[in-house]
């Protein structure tokens, strides 16, 4: 049972000051899994994998990786391919250089090194391999990204937030890899605050809040559990239009998140609903599917992306 | 082994350029040693019984050592901490901090070395050549480059930016130079102007090389490099010290 958990996590604790960053956050990565750690910016995603890498040290608890202790930080390195959101290519060499020395940073040998890099430069598709990275696009920074973790060939992969800030055809690119190294049996770990990211990739998520961990398990299950299987989007353009809708959802007591200017609604009847509202004369409603966005905003009560909420 | 990596990988980056940087790192001393040496020969002719250049040349060299190790731990290493973030790229890697420090500290020696070798071989082409006692002399130099490897990777660990080493220049290193017995012997000094020397590593250095080139060896190049030794362990120690708690929260 025990080699069937790559990652375990055990009542995790860490405070800032007074900020308590994580409380007692505990779950386990299976082998081979995808796993997502799914939260807005803030909720303590970052802080936790920085605890896994020994950048951190947490106040309590404890954490394994492929049976390693938490304290013993080189062994545990050694375990992990770690994609950090910036900051972990080195911009004073080459594509090829930063491969290169990574592989000598896990002891492997010159020639071993030298061929590794080359290899995943070729998969790739990175072919200027003198370019200086600094000239790269973030596509390319960012599968430089994912090789230069794969070059001890680990057995994990931890990501931290693998898509922010890229344009959408990279970001496709980006979850085809993910999808393919989890398919070849690389357990994943990775962070996001994007919903579909979670859902496309994602085998099981943790759901986090401030600090704290609101359930666990398969996107699906999660969202069939607590949410009805559909929703209403309605946006407002106008505050009479806000007005009129804020009226209805009282007077119906429908269950409701607000973001910005858009209405989620979770109605009994859909179908009726609907009508109703488009008799008030507000036409911008869609009826689509509940994703882990709904799910997060109803267990949490705001956005992921919406901070403000 | 770790440490050797670190050291290999700031001297992957500092290739690329090595010929401007070397030139660069070297023509401070050097305007001192044609300026200050020929200048003032004419006007001093010998001092403690040598020739004026001969005896400027031994700390000219241990200043060349002092300030190119300094350079590279203080705006090199920040720069690697704080500014470019390289660390980072290291430490997701089994590189541990420790290897970080002694990396650093390699790096900073090897930098000092090459300034001191530059200005060496220059002095030799000027005929001040100590036979084969130079050996003694390299020796002298990795032990003032790691005195100040250390002292100045202490001052990049705590720096909160790069205005911060001004302070450590103004104050602790051009001072040195000046003071601790390069140009003109510490004994001629005011008392409280020889015990000021007498706190700075440089001054020990100087004395040590001063020693080896004139082949005169007392009991006082024990306490040299005993000062120069445990100078550089204490700052060692603060070094990995600071660093850890300033990357690891």
């Amino acid at each position: 049972m025990e080699k069937e958990i790559a990652i375990r996590i055990e009542g995790i604790s860490k405070k800032f000051g007074n900020l308590e960053a994580l409380k007692n956050i505990s779950f386990f990565v299976k082998r081979g899994e995808c796993f997502g750690l799914v939260g807005p910016n803030g909720a303590g995603k970052t802080t936790l994998l920085n605890i896994l890498m020994g950048f951190s040290i947490p106040d309590k608890g404890f954490f394994e990786v492929n049976g390693k202790r938490a304290k013993d930080t080189r062994a545990i390195k050694r375990e992990i391919g770690f994609i950090a959101q910036d900051e972990i290519l080195d911009e004073e060499l080459t594509t090829f250089q930063n491969l290169y020395f990574h592989g000598l940073y896990y002891d492997l040998p010159k020639r071993e090194a030298k061929k590794r890099a080359e290899e995943l430069l070729n998969f790739f598709g990175l072919t200027r391999k003198d370019e200086q990275v600094k000239n790269l696009s973030g596509g390319m920074k960012k599968k430089l990204a994912i090789a230069k973790a794969l070059i001890h060939n680990p057995e994990i992969l931890i990501m931290d937030e693998p898509t922010i800030g890229l344009d959408p055809r990279s970001r496709t690119v980006i979850w085809d890899t993910i999808s393919a190294l989890s398919k070849s049996g690389k357990t994943v770990l990775l962070t996001t605050h994007y919903m579909d990211e979670a859902e496309k990739l994602c085998e099981r998520v943790a759901i986090l809040n401030r600090g704290e961990i609101i359930d666990i398990g398969e996107p699906r299950k999660l969202i069939s559990t607590h949410l009805p299987p559909a929703v209403l989007e309605v946006k407002v353009d106008t505050e009479e239009e806000r007005r009129e809708i804020l009226n209805y959802i009282t007077r119906h007591s429908v269950e409701h998140r607000i973001s910005g200017n858009i209405f989620i609604l979770y109605p009994k009847n859909l179908d009726s609903t609907r009508g109703e509202i488009l008799l008030l004369g507000i036409e911008n409603i869609t009826k689509r599917n509940s994703n882990l966005e709904d799910l997060f905003l109803k267990l949490t009560g705001r956005g992921l992306r919406d901070e403000t909420l | 082994m770790k440490p050797f990596k670190v050291w290999l990988r700031n001297f992957t980056v500092w290739k690329k350029n090595f010929l401007t940087s070397l030139v660069g790192d070297a023509i401070d001393p050097l305007i001192y040693f044609l300026g200050f040496g020929y200048g003032f020969r004419a006007l001093i002719g010998n001092v403690d019984g040598v020739d004026y250049v001969a005896f400027i040349v031994p700390g000219i060299i241990m200043s060349s050592a002092m300030t190119g190790t300094s350079y590279e731990c203080t705006f090199g290493s920040f720069t690697r901490i704080a500014g470019r973030k390289t660390y980072r790229s290291l430490l997701i890697a089994p590189i541990m901090i420790e290897d970080f420090v002694i990396g650093e500290v390699l790096w900073g020696m090897t930098k000092g070395l090459l300034s001191a070798i530059v200005m060496m071989l220059f002095t030799i082409i000027f005929g001040y050549f100590p036979g084969w006692f130079i050996i003694f002399n390299i020796l002298n130099i990795l032990l003032t480059t790691f005195t100040f490897a250390s002292t100045s990777l202490f001052f990049a660990s705590i720096s909160r930016s790069y205005d911060f080493f001004s302070y450590y220049f103004t104050a602790f290193i051009s001072p040195m130079f000046i003071l601790s017995g390069i140009f003109f012997p510490i004994s001629s000094f005011p008392s409280w102007a020889s015990f000021i020397a007498r706190i700075f590593p440089l001054t020990y250095s100087v004395h040590l090389s001063r020693g080896i080139y004139t082949k005169t060896f007392s009991f006082f190049m024990i306490i040299d490099i005993l000062f120069l030794l445990i100078w550089g362990s204490f700052f060692f120690y603060l070094s990995m010290k600071f660093m850890k708690k300033r990357l690891i929260n």
